[in-house]
């Protein structure tokens, strides 16, 4: 499973972060609470998650799966 | 793969509104209870002390009801594209909004992790800010 947390600010506004998905799919998994809320701004990929996809990515080159 | 994003509320649902204005603090420091929030299909008369104004709104909280010191009713017009647009005066300022406006998130979110059969918990962080964190199909492990 993926996780999303959402941080209410008191100016109105949310950030919301993802966690634990891979490649790409946290976009498209969680798109729906953006598009419920309202206008979304800079979508920021977190340097954590690239090195984690790039760990996945030279374990499937060992023949390791997940 | 894992991001961060910024998105500015949007007030477009009715339920989740007035849930809002059950949750914010209004001037008095308690919050409204629902029996005295007016839900319209029609717009309806705001009364605005000392305004030449005619404006109607779907969404009323009458005076009486705002606290010592208001003089006109508190409102919420929908617009032709779905938003809602506050009509709010005396001590119900931008930073009072801005609070419901936290708040309705609050409450829209729950609502399409609700429809979706999400799990979710509600917390607040050390900034006193409200967080939800849920699980969603999709992530490395499911």
């Amino acid at each position: 499973m993926g996780e999303i947390i959402l941080t209410f600010n008191w100016d109105g506004t949310v950030e919301k972060e993802t966690k634990g998905f891979t490649g790409k799919s946290c976009i498209s998994a969680t798109k729906f609470i953006e598009d419920a809320l309202g206008e979304t701004g800079e979508r920021r990929m977190k340097k954590e998650a690239l090195g984690v996809q790039y760990k996945n990515e030279e374990k499937k080159k060992q023949g390791l799966s997940y | 793969m894992s991001h961060t994003v910024d998105v500015s509320t949007k007030i477009t649902d009715e339920e989740c509104l007035v849930k809002a204005l059950c949750r914010v603090e209004n001037q008095t420091g308690h919050i409204f209870p629902a029996s005295i929030i007016e839900r319209h299909k029609d717009p309806t008369l705001l009364n605005l002390y000392g305004s030449h104004r005619t404006v109607n709104a779907h969404i009323i909280i009458r005076r009486p009801n705002l606290g010592h010191g208001a003089y006109n009713d508190l409102g919420f017009v929908k617009n032709s594209d779905g938003s809602y647009t506050a009509v709010i005066a005396d001590k119900y300022d931008s930073a009072w909004l801005q609070r419901l406006t936290t708040y309705y998130g609050v409450e829209k979110a729950k609502k399409e992790f609700k429809a979706r059969g999400i799990k979710y918990t509600e917390t607040t962080d050390d900034k006193g800010r409200v967080q939800l964190k849920a699980q969603v199909k999709g992530g490395i492990y499911g």
